[in-house]
């Protein structure tokens, strides 16, 4: 039992020590370090390049830079012109016209009769204080019988264009009159006569007979100082005397049509149609003004009222209607009325010979005189206007327009300029062909000769310049409006423009850094009809093309600006340390002119080109020079370099061409192999990179 | 000792903790671990199973004397975690070191053809044995990682020129399968002296097993066909990528890709079983003597399983001819996508496809014991004539011993060789109350301490008399 016991203890024994044995086995082998990333070498071999450039995709972002039709890239250059509106700049001359017109005959209205009596006793003396019946004897008036008509109203004086008097003879002498005769006597003109009527010219006016006889005052000239003057014979007879016989004479003078007169006037009421001659070099047929005044004065010199009403048909309103003035004015005293003619429509008549006028309906108006006023009038007297057409300036017009110039605005554009020396450098590219496209868009509908002066600045020689001159032909159209684009458009070629491919070349070869326009344009020949409107302009582009076909007379040797880095560069980041990058590559072209590239890179601005701390050396070769492998190894030491701030440069080397002209063509291409091998240390505990081992 | 056992103990918990994360399952088996004493014994126990564990080994094993009348598993599982990267030596040897050529080529060397992380899992649900008969279930989940191996190249040594470097092992294959069983075994009528074929060794018993298997697949997601390959030379970076990878039974489902607004169209077909299959176990196992005992079995003859609803296969396909800095050169937006047009193409597609069949493996399981006293030594062989659920060709040898201080008390150790995994060591311990049966079982990869690369745990419970 006690042995059983013991057997079982050994066992249990054992037991414990196998199982023990056992966990020891795993436990001791589960003894963990703290995670603390390992650290290893690596070598990256990267491929960098390896495939053909076509100069195409290399010159895309050049914005001067084209193939040409042969291929042949071209360096070109385009400049556009500000746009010159002319319509802003035709306008048409003022006017200023005087203009008058006679208000010629006038009217004197009739004034009430006057009469007269010859007594019989005054006639034939010896039966004077008679009575009874008597024998009267056959007698005759004694000459010079005379007797004062007493005076008419409404005038003094007048020159009688036309009018009548009339004259009733009544004979109340108790005989016949065989012969009557009664002459009209001015007594303020020493007695001219103004009239004789002759009242027995149809016969006997017998006793007890009126007789009316009318005699035409034309051309007469009398004042209202008149006489009667009577002769006669009678062959007498018996006659119961009551002492009331004689000749009773009424005189009547209608209304006289006068040239002149002091007299109470009538209405006068006239038209007249002057015109305005335009003098303007536009010989304008129609115009839609943007501006512009008329105005009308009236000086009233007159002694009656004057009420003038003035239609200019040759200016209408937006809705067609004449434009319609009016003047009133008292005697001695101005008026004025003035029209803005903006939006109004000028359409001048022809004059007859070759010129255009304004026509103008002047009525003039005039109540006469006032009341029994006597004035003094002439038909020779005139109304007198006086009209100012002022500021004209035309939205649209249509006509033909005189040579008319206009300044065109002076424009300076620079050149870009890449970097310091390049301009000094390219003066040494001597190119020897060129072309130059102006093209010209314009909606001018009349003939233009422009005047384009360029002047090239900061080259050499300094200046240059080129003349260009040429003519647009009219388009044909006018513009309706500001959207309104539509435009001709042409394109000038050297020769077109007047200028010879020699002084072209000489203005390009020089390399202006500024260049500066400014010219002149001729509108209009005197003899085109055609329109312009506000909206009317033109604009230029200019356009030179110069194929990339050059001499090189020397070595050109370009230095970039220099670039700072303030930052440097974190090459080493994520725990890769780089310890040494070993670049292989070779550029070779279809080019024929070979150029060195190299970048450098120096801590010290001023050692950049001079003793720069990394150079990168790319050498382009031309065709059929081997391509031939460059390696350039960067130790961890040149990478430091590049971690502090640095600068960058770039220098381009070309070679003289040797007096073949270097060409780049469209299908020129660079073959670029680039491989690099990189050394780096991967430490990810070391992520923010630095330092090597 | 024990205080510095005790000492080092939470370190080796965490250790135990990491390796499990980084294992890779190399007892687990696509049908099932067997069981915990199995597994306790590095899979060299299989002639010594007499209870509803055994029909999972062979269930001509319920045939044999010893075997228990009644027993009902209650339940059982394990977690087995395995890979192949990194071992608890080279871990502590890498630590802020700075990492030679040798060190370089040992580690890439240890990786094989590929480097993986596999994470297999195994619940045994309920099962009962009566005499010679059992049935069960079980449900394995098995996850594999790869990893290629020129990845590690290229991250460690950076990348040879004209070398081309191979992608096509990168991916992952899991599946997920659930097995319902049913074994029997019956005694063979023998003549009264009886040899093993072709030898002089006399047969006492010899017993006859066959079981049935229906297998039930809820999810597969598998890469058919990968290649892709990498090569750099001084001019530019060739490759070529075909990449296929099917699926059944994953969640989810079509991507409407050809509207201007993709969406996602519900899968209709989608179910919780998604690809269905048989299988049979035949088997045989006999009684030499007393103390020897031994058994042959073929497992898992099946045409596999059909996976036939919520399939998809997602085709990858890409290509890149002479890939350098240059290709990216911004000439101009124009260029830079017809170069990069021109020079590389990629297409991918994700098609529903038809039902298709994946593998299970076919087994052959031989294995003897010897019995002295207290102590059993089991010897087992195990060779796969197809591939699939963790399964390669290569033969396995497994040996385990099993010492019964106590008849409760089972103390278990083994250890396997070839297979999929290489050395695998295990230990284990189990408490038997006859009625109540409970065990445990720890086995690793690498077996020997520092070159721990994987680490499982099995643990089970179950009713017997």
């Amino acid at each position: 039992m006690r042995s059983d016991r013991s057997i079982g203890r050994r066992q249990l024994s054992y037991s414990a020590l196998l199982l023990g044995a056992l966990i020891f086995g795993i436990v001791s082998g589960c003894s963990l370090k703290s995670p603390s990333a390992p650290s290893w070498e690596v070598v990256f071999n990267l491929p960098l390049l390896n495939q053909w450039f076509d100069i195409t995709d290399l010159m895309d972002d050049e914005d001067f830079v084209f193939v040409g039709s042969d291929s042949i890239y071209a360096i070109d250059f385009e400049q556009t012109l500000e746009k010159i509106k002319i319509g802003d700049d035709i306008t048409l001359d003022d006017l200023n016209e005087s203009i008058s017109q006679a208000i010629g005959a006038f009217t004197v209205p009739s004034a009430p009769p006057q009469s007269v009596t010859f007594r019989l006793d005054a006639l034939y003396p010896p039966i004077a204080g008679l009575t009874g019946s008597f024998p009267i004897p056959a007698f005759s008036i004694p000459a010079g019988f005379q007797k004062d008509l007493p005076p008419f109203d409404g005038f003094s004086q007048v020159v009688i264009d036309t009018g009548t008097v009339t004259l009733s003879v009544t004979n109340s002498t108790g005989v016949d009159f065989t012969s009557l005769g009664i002459r009209l006597l001015d007594e303020g003109a020493d007695n001219a006569e103004v009239v004789n009527i002759d009242v027995t010219a149809t016969g006997t006016i017998e006793d007890g007979e009126t007789r009316v006889v009318q005699k035409s005052l034309a051309g007469v000239t009398t004042g209202n100082d008149l006489i009667l003057e009577a002769t006669g014979q009678t062959p007498g007879g018996v006659k119961d005397l009551d002492g009331n016989e004689g000749i009773d004479v009424v005189v009547t003078v209608g209304e006289l049509r006068v040239s002149s007169a002091t007299a109470e006037v009538s209405e006068i009421d006239f038209d007249f149609y002057p015109t305005i001659p335009i003098t303007d070099s536009t010989r304008v047929q129609s115009a839609l003004l943007s501006a512009g005044n008329l105005t009308l004065t009236l000086n009233n010199q007159l002694p009656i009222s004057l009420d003038l009403t003035i239609e200019l048909p040759n200016i209408t309103d937006g809705a067609g209607s004449p434009v319609l003035l009016g003047l009133v004015a008292s005697p001695g005293a101005p008026d004025s009325d003035s029209r803005d003619l903006a939006g109004h429509t000028l359409a001048p008549s022809d004059d007859g010979s070759g010129g255009k006028e304004l026509a103008l309906t002047v009525n003039v108006h005039s109540s006469g005189s006032s009341g029994s006023q006597v004035v003094t009038l002439s038909s020779t007297d005139s109304v007198s206007v006086q009209a100012a057409v002022t500021g004209l300036v035309v939205q649209e017009v249509t006509g033909v327009l005189d040579q008319t110039t206009i300044s065109i605005p002076e424009e300076s554009f620079e050149l870009v300029e890449e970097s310091g020396n390049l301009f000094d450098e390219a003066r040494k590219f001597e190119l020897t062909d060129v072309d130059l496209e102006l093209t010209i868009r314009h909606n001018i509908d009349f003939p233009v000769n422009l005047q384009l002066n360029l002047i090239g600045e900061g080259g050499t020689p300094d200046p240059v310049q080129l003349n260009l001159i040429f003519d647009l032909v009219p388009s044909g159209f006018t513009p309706t409006g500001p959207g309104d684009t539509s435009a001709v458009t042409r394109v000038y070629t050297l020769t077109d423009l007047n200028e010879t491919e020699a002084n072209l070349l000489q203005f390009l070869n020089a390399f202006p850094t500024t260049i500066r326009s400014s010219g002149s344009a001729s509108v209009g020949d005197g003899t085109y009809l055609g329109s312009v409107s506000s909206y009317s302009s033109f604009q230029a582009d200019l356009y030179f093309s110069t194929p990339l076909q050059f001499n090189i007379t020397e070595s050109i040797s370009i230095e970039l600006d220099k670039e700072y880095s303030d930052e440097g560069l974190e090459m080493d980041e994520g725990g890769v340390e780089i310890q040494e990058v070993t670049l292989t590559y070779s550029i070779s072209s279809t080019m024929g002119l070979p150029l060195t590239v190299r970048m450098m890179v120096a801590a010290d601005s001023s050692l950049v080109y001079t003793d720069p701390d990394v150079e990168l050396v790319l050498a382009i070769r031309s065709t059929g020079e081997a391509a031939q492998d460059t390696v350039i190894t960067l130790t961890r030491e040149k990478w430091d370099l590049l971690r502090q701030p640095f600068y960058t440069g770039v220098r381009i080397d070309i070679p003289p061409t040797g007096g073949t002209p270097f060409r780049l063509a469209k299908n020129d291409r660079l073959f670029t192999k680039a491989f690099a091998t990189l050394r780096a240390i991967i430490d990810p505990d070391d992520s923010g990179g630095g330092g090597g081992r | 000792m024990i205080r510095y056992l005790l000492n080092r103990l939470p370190a080796a918990l965490i250790c135990l903790t990491a390796v499990s994360i980084l294992a890779l399952p190399d007892t687990a088996r696509a049908q099932g671990n067997y069981s915990t004493a199995d597994y306790s014994m590095a899979g060299g126990r299989g002639t010594l199973l007499r209870d509803i564990d055994a029909a999972l080994v062979n269930p001509a094993l319920l045939g044999l004397p010893g075997r228990r009348s009644f027993s009902f598993r209650l339940l059982a599982g394990s977690i087995h975690v395995d890979q192949n990267i990194m071992s608890i030596a080279r871990w502590n040897r890498w630590q802020g070191s700075f990492l030679d050529d040798e060190e370089k080529s040992s580690f890439l060397d240890s990786l094989g053809d590929f480097a993986h992380v596999d994470v297999m899992t195994e619940v045994s649900s309920l099962g009962i044995q009566v005499g010679r008969f059992a049935l069960g279930a079980y449900h394995i989940v098995d996850i594999e990682t790869r990893l290629p191996k020129d990845l590690f190249e290229l991250v460690l040594n950076g990348n040879e020129l004209n070398r081309t470097y191979n992608f096509g092992d990168f991916g992952v294959n899991s599946e997920s399968v659930s097995v319902l069983h049913a074994s029997y075994a019956f005694k063979v009528p023998m003549a009264a002296e009886a040899y093993l074929p072709m030898t002089i060794v006399p047969v006492r018993e010899l017993y006859g097993g066959i079981g049935l298997k229906y297998y039930m697949g809820h999810q597969y997601a598998g890469i058919d066909e990968g290649l892709v390959d990498l090569t750099f030379t001084e001019s530019g970076m060739f490759g070529n990528a075909v990449y296929t990878y099917r699926s059944a039974g994953v969640p989810g489902g079509l991507v409407d890709d050809e509207s201007d607004d993709p969406e996602v169209i519900a899968d209709s077909t989608f179910s919780a079983v998604s690809g269905r299959g048989f299988g049979i176990d035949l088997g045989v196992a006999g009684v030499i003597n007393d103390q020897v005992s031994f058994h042959i079995g073929l497992l898992n003859l099946s045409p596999g399983i059909s996976w036939n609803s919520s399939t998809y296969e997602v085709r990858l396909t890409a290509s890149a001819d002479t890939i350098n800095l240059g290709t990216f050169l911004e000439l101009d937006e124009e260029a830079e996508e017809t170069d990069l047009d021109t020079l590389t193409s990629y297409d991918a597609e994700v098609n529903k496809i038809g039902s298709f069949s994946t593998p299970v493996p076919v087994l052959l399981r031989m294995g003897t014991t010897l019995r002295y006293k207290r102590l059993a030594f089991n010897i087992e062989f195990e060779q796969a004539f197809t591939r699939g659920m963790g399964y390669n060709l290569m033969p396995r040898l497994g040996l385990g011993i099993e010492y019964r201080p106590l008849g409760i008390f089972p103390l278990r150790a083994g250890m396997s060789l070839g297979g999929r995994h290489g050395l695998v060591g295990a230990i284990g311990l189990g408490l038997d109350l006859r009625a109540l049966v409970w065990e445990l079982g720890i086995a690793n990869t690498g077996l020997t301490p520092g070159r721990v690369k994987g680490l499982g745990v099995s643990t089970g419970l179950k009713v017997s008399f």
